[in-house]
């Protein structure tokens, strides 16, 4: 009998390879880690997230609080001076990150899990009528322009929060990563094991979710960070255009905010700068923790 | 066979679907386009004022309110669609949508198009250098550059420019796609345009190519493992060639039809970028239009940008089928 | 000498005459500018960003490429002193309600060179009646009074008659731009019409325009073309707040009436000598209570958060301080200072930020505090407001954010909600909503301004925004704006706006907050005499009658 170790391959098969030393196979979270960038970007990630949870105990004021002077410069009481309605920025810097965070998370779930239910089915019942209308249905949702649709689906409601920002974000982005698990699955749906499962009598559903979806998490996950990333992106965005939710305080209404005062003309630099920034940064973190998602789903790119 | 006879079926069922979409999504907006507009005129854009019962009476005579129910308007809709009229513009009254559309059209045309193509040789070279020279210092300044740069929101970088480039150091025009010219083919013309056009290229190279670095390099890298290409170096192939002949144009593939998808997105214009820099392409239009409740022309608008995306969606697929043989045979 | 020292001899001399020249021509420029005249003014374009090439100087367009400097209209109001400077015509006369005669300016003409008549006066009015689209004065329908039965010209006299009482249609009336019957006469529909030319008797005509950049030129024989110093004006951009201001600091931009926020820092400060501003008030921002719901029915509960408002705060968050606060009077002081009844002094008009007697009639009236400090209604059920702003109009925001403040520090439980403007809209028409901010114009013609705020008349449809948005609804204050609406009498007129002022101060229907601006930001460095605070000549809107006030600064 020779002596061998099963080297275990990213999607599940297998091969006997005969006197080499046995290897322990990564598992996904270390493979991750072992990305220098994505270690830097968890890391940002983390102090991102550390500042939204202890945001009361970080910032000096409420950010709403408006009865400070107007237009201070930076000095110890405001680390970076007052805006033109009389908010500390520094105060609403820490505390935007709150939602920006919020937002991404929670957008970014709710477009996963629309794209994933969408593209799972779609994917799966290839070729069938089901598959024919929620292909078309998400070939509709990329085609309409998004500006138009935003603006009807945010003036459409009386009230504008948090939940519609995220409603909206949802709706206007589940449709491109619903496309990328669609052909994901339907290149597993071929795969011996789940031809096996078929032939044991395994239903639709439990197909889907118990076999095929455990080995599609590395391309779930990887889209999850796409959609939050893109979450913020469009929080950013749309508060820029002035759909955002007023009644709160993200970066996004900082730079909005900024903008219609002038900002520029009134060379209110640290008011421009600090959101953007703040922003850039914390995107460039989820697009460097990708990376490492990356890594666990294409191992060819795992030497870095 | 099958598989383009299914993309054009497609198309013009999603073409049908978006059409009746975009009749329908401006009337869900609230607002009254005549009260709108008097306003506007009163007021100059700065907020409340006096909205005066007689002139919102004479817009809407002027404007014309829709005979017939919502059916009979969007049938109505459909037949003008087909006869290629597409009303007349309420914003821009009494000139024709396709009048106005016309104006704006190639200031777009130009400036999204011509970046998105650059952008993506930029983006596509420089992805595939990395690729090549996986792990070098190249590779790291290229992916974390493009990635930092691509975060960066493109409205903020704007700003940034225009203050200093235009503003400050005064090297750039900062508003209008040109100034003094008469728009035609003449050099002066021309020049303005071009000078114009720096400052917001400028944003867009600095922020779009990021894709492209990334997905090709990402996808160069994974073919750059494959087993053809390991036979291609056993048999002593030049780098060089490997690279350019093998890695290279295979990993184009998706790029391309990324390309394709992108150039029909064109048409929906790149409205921050626009109301930064006074530009006056379809991107602003498409803002007027939506804050006018200007329905011809933002139906119109509408369609054009749905048009673009699916054209582009169409050739893309035809695209690959053409060069992917693969995707052809999967679904016959 | 060898050739190149001849060249650079030549080249010297060459050079020196060039600027000997140059210096003659200096001395040329010097004396035109001795007369006064401007070279060229730069402002912003009218027409909406996206026109490009399909210029129209139809005035009727929502777009239209030109508003000012075209066309004239027969009178126009300076809204601050109210005086009314004739125009096209030099004189009106109402006989009873509904004759309205004026007499019309010989000597003007078109800037084709044809005549300009009454009848073109009449043509004007006239077209109106067969296209109801071009008559935005309202003059053939029920619009602010009993529509007109015929306009005809006669001789140099044009006459409208009306089939009632039509007073309150004047101000419209003489604001309608007149426009020439030999070239909109034969087009059928005016509002159809794409005007490529733009003949119109006003003091400039259009010297090019390449789709962005729009060049106006002086008429030598323009009716009062003495006054006209600008001999160019360029129509260009379209900027917002931050690029209007950078173009005016670096002077390629004139003037600009739009908004800048801070205008002191963003403009003024970086050269004072030649950088201005003046937002003259042109109406007051007002706090609109529903008086159909309760609290805002009491009236006592009005008067009370009357003295919340700490408008001093709201002038400097909302205008940094430029905006002063407003007369609970509901007149525009101090410019109609002459209608407040004398039992009023102007100071005393304007309510102070008290909280200490806020409270005190708070508690009078019944409104206590319960244990968390929150106000009850009366009968002690809980007290909760919403108060709704347009989420996006930054003036308002501000003005609103202080004032939810202000009700908040007095115990009132008062919930600030930004919502879209056609949000807002709709719960103007709706009624449904606690309180809003709302407008009050400032214009002269008292009964279509503060009149109409509180004629019962007047209250918001399902379709349409009007006035009396707090829906005010009292029997004799309809009689007063009636009457007003129909006198002509200065007399009669004060004493009738003596009474809603009366009605303003005691009853509160709504509660003045700011005065409103009408914008002017300006350099002097090429134009002078333009209105300023020391010398308010007439409103920043009046274009056509500042152009006849500019001229060069003089060489000192």
């Amino acid at each position: 009998m020779t002596t061998g170790t099963t080297a275990t391959r990213g999607d599940g098969d297998t091969a006997t390879v005969e006197g080499v030393e046995p290897v322990e196979s990564p598992r996904w979270y270390a493979i991750v880690w072992r990305s220098g960038k994505a270690r830097v970007g968890i890391v940002i990630l983390a102090v991102y997230v550390l500042v939204a949870v202890f945001a009361p105990l970080i910032a000096p004021y409420d950010p709403t609080r408006s009865d400070f002077d107007q237009l201070l410069e930076p000095s110890a009481d405001h680390w970076l001076g007052t805006n033109t309605t009389g908010n500390d920025i520094f105060s609403q810097l820490i505390y935007g990150t709150r939602v920006s965070l919020l937002v991404g998370l929670l957008g970014g779930l709710l477009s996963t899990a629309i794209a994933l239910v969408v593209g799972l089915i779609a994917g799966y019942t290839e070729g069938t009528l089901i598959d024919e209308v929620l292909s078309f249905v998400t070939n509709l949702a990329i085609v309409v322009p998004a500006l138009p649709l935003m603006i009807v689906l945010v003036s459409y409601s009386e009230v504008r929060g948090l939940p519609l920002i995220v409603f909206v974000i949802g709706i206007i982005s589940w449709a491109g990563h619903a496309r990328a698990k669609r052909s994901q699955i339907i290149t597993l749906r071929n795969r011996d094991f789940v031809t096996a499962a078929k032939f044991a009598g395994d239903s639709m559903w439990r197909i889907v979710f118990r076999e095929i979806m455990p080995n599609m998490i590395s391309l779930v996950a990887a889209g999850f960070v796409g959609a939050a990333t893109g979450a913020i992106g469009a929080e950013a965005g749309l508060s820029f255009l002035g759909l955002g939710d007023p009644g709160s305080v993200s970066w996004g209404t900082m730079l909005y905010q900024a903008q219609l005062q002038g900002a520029e003309a009134q060379g209110l630099w640290l008011w421009l700068l600090a959101p953007g920034l703040a922003l850039s940064i914390l995107i460039t973190a989820l697009v460097f923790i990708n990376f490492g998602i990356d890594l666990v789903g294409n191992p060819h790119l795992r030497d870095d | 066979m099958r598989y383009f006879a299914r993309r054009i079926g497609f198309f013009i069922a999603t073409l049908w679907a978006a059409i009746t979409l975009n009749f329908v999504i401006p009337r869900l907006q609230p607002g009254d386009p005549a009260e709108i507009m008097v306003r506007k005129l009163a007021s100059r854009g700065t907020g409340d004022a006096e909205l005066d019962p007689a002139k919102v009476r004479a817009m809407r005579a002027m404007l014309g309110t829709p005979e017939g129910s919502l059916w009979e308007q969007y049938v109505e809709y459909l037949r003008n669609l087909a006869r290629g009229e597409f009303g007349i513009s309420f914003t821009y009254y009494p000139f024709t949508v396709s009048e106005v559309i016309g104006q704006a059209l190639p200031w777009t045309l130009v400036l999204a198009g011509v970046t998105q193509v650059l952008s993506f040789l930029v983006g596509v070279t420089l992805g595939a250098f990395a690729a090549w020279r996986r792990n070098s210092r190249f590779d790291s300044i290229v992916t974390l550059g493009s990635t930092f740069l691509g975060t960066l929101p493109q409205f903020w970088v704007a700003l940034l420019f225009l203050f200093l480039f235009g503003y400050t150091l005064g090297w750039f025009p900062t508003a209008g796609g040109y100034s003094e010219a008469m728009p035609g083919w003449n050099l002066e013309f021309i020049a303005e345009a071009i000078h114009h056009s720096i400052l917001p290229a400028a944003v867009l190279m600095l922020t779009v190519p990021t894709g492209w670095v990334l997905g090709m390099r990402n996808t160069m890298v994974m073919n750059l493992g494959e087993d053809y290409i390991r036979l291609a170096k056993a048999k002593g192939l030049p780098d060089r060639l490997i690279a350019l002949r093998y890695a290279a144009r295979n990993a184009l593939l998706p790029s391309i039809t990324g390309l394709a998808l992108s150039l029909g997105g064109i048409f929906g214009g790149l409205i921050l970028i626009e109301q930064a820099f006074d530009y006056p392409g379809m991107g602003r239009l498409m803002a007027e239009a939506v804050s006018n409740r200007d329905f011809p022309l933002l139906q119109t608008l509408m369609l054009f940008s749905v048009v673009g995306v699916l054209v582009a969606n169409l050739i893309a697929d035809m695209l690959y089928g053409v060069l992917d043989p693969r995707a052809r045979k999967a679904q016959a | 000498m060898s050739r190149r020292q001849r060249a650079a001899a030549v080249l010297a001399s060459l050079t020196l005459v060039a600027a000997m020249t140059a210096c003659g021509s200096d001395d040329a420029a010097e004396s035109t500018g001795s007369d006064g005249m401007i070279e060229q003014l730069v402002f912003p374009a009218e027409g909406q960003a996206s026109q490009g090439g399909l210029a129209n100087y139809n005035v009727f367009a929502p777009n239209p490429t030109l508003w000012n400097g075209l066309f004239e209209p027969l009178m126009i109001r300076n809204s601050l002193t109210c005086e009314i400077i004739p125009w096209l015509a030099t004189e009106y006369e109402w006989e009873g309600g509904d004759k309205l005669t004026f007499t019309i300016r010989d000597g003007v003409t078109w800037s084709d060179g044809t005549p300009f008549t009454a009848k073109d006066v009449a043509f004007t009015f006239n077209v109106g009646k067969q296209y109801p689209a071009a008559d935005r004065a309202g003059l053939w329908n029920d619009s602010f009074g009993a529509p007109a039965s015929s306009v005809t010209a006669e001789g140099n006299k044009v006459v409208i008659t009306f089939t009632g009482n039509a007073v309150p249609k004047f101000e419209g009336i003489i604001g309608v731009q007149i426009l020439p019957e030999h070239i909109y006469g034969s087009v059928g529909d005016p509002t159809k019409y794409v005007d490529e030319k733009g003949i119109g008797t006003g003091p400039f005509k259009v010297a090019s325009y390449n789709g962005r950049r729009l060049v106006l030129e002086r008429r030598d024989d323009y009716w009062q073309a003495d006054k006209i110093k600008v001999k160019k004006i360029v129509h260009e951009g379209q900027y917002d707040a931050a690029q209007a201001s950078l173009k005016l600091r670096s002077g390629e931009l004139d003037a600009y009436t739009g908004e800048i926020p801070n205008p002191q820092r963003s403009f003024v400060d970086a050269d004072p000598e030649k950088n201005h501003f003046f937002y003259a008030p042109a109406g007051m921002t007002v706090l609109t209570p529903n008086l159909t719901k309760a609290p805002f029915n009491d009236v006592k509960f009005r008067e009370a958060i009357a003295y919340v408002m700490n408008k001093q705060e709201m002038s400097e968050k909302a205008t940094y301080g430029i905006m002063k606060p407003a007369s609970q009077s509901g007149l525009k002081l101090p410019y109609a200072a002459k209608f407040l009844p004398d039992t009023y002094t102007q100071e005393a008009t304007i309510l102070p930020y008290d909280v200490a007697k806020a409270e005190a009639l708070l508690d009078a009236a019944g409104y206590r505090k319960g244990p968390d400090g929150k106000r009850t209604m009366p009968n002690g059920s809980p007290l909760a407001i919403t108060f709704s702003v347009q989420a996006g109009w930054i003036d308002y925001q501000a003005i609103a954010d202080v004032a939810v403040r202000g009700l908040n520090e007095v115990g009132i439980n008062t919930r600030l909600v930004p919502s879209a403007p056609e949000s807002v809209d709709a719960q103007k028409k709706s009624g449904d909503f606690d309180l809003l901010l709302e407008y009050l114009h400032g214009g002269c013609d008292m009964a279509r301004n503060l009149g109409s705020k509180l004629h019962s008349g007047q209250f918001p449809t399902q379709t349409e925004v009007r006035s009396n948005v707090e829906r005010w609804n009292d029997p004799t204050t309809d009689a007063t704006v009636d009457k007003l609406a129909a006198s002509t009498d200065e007399a009669e007129q004060k004493a009738l706006i003596g009474e809603l002022v009366d009605t303003m101060m005691t009853k509160f229907p709504v509660i003045s907050l700011l005065y409103a601006p009408e914008r002017l930001i300006y350099r002097t460095d090429k134009a002078v005499g333009w209105p300023s605070e020391e010398n308010p000549y007439v409103n920043p809107g009046a274009r056509l009658v500042i152009l006849t006030h500019l001229t060069a600064p003089s060489k000192s």
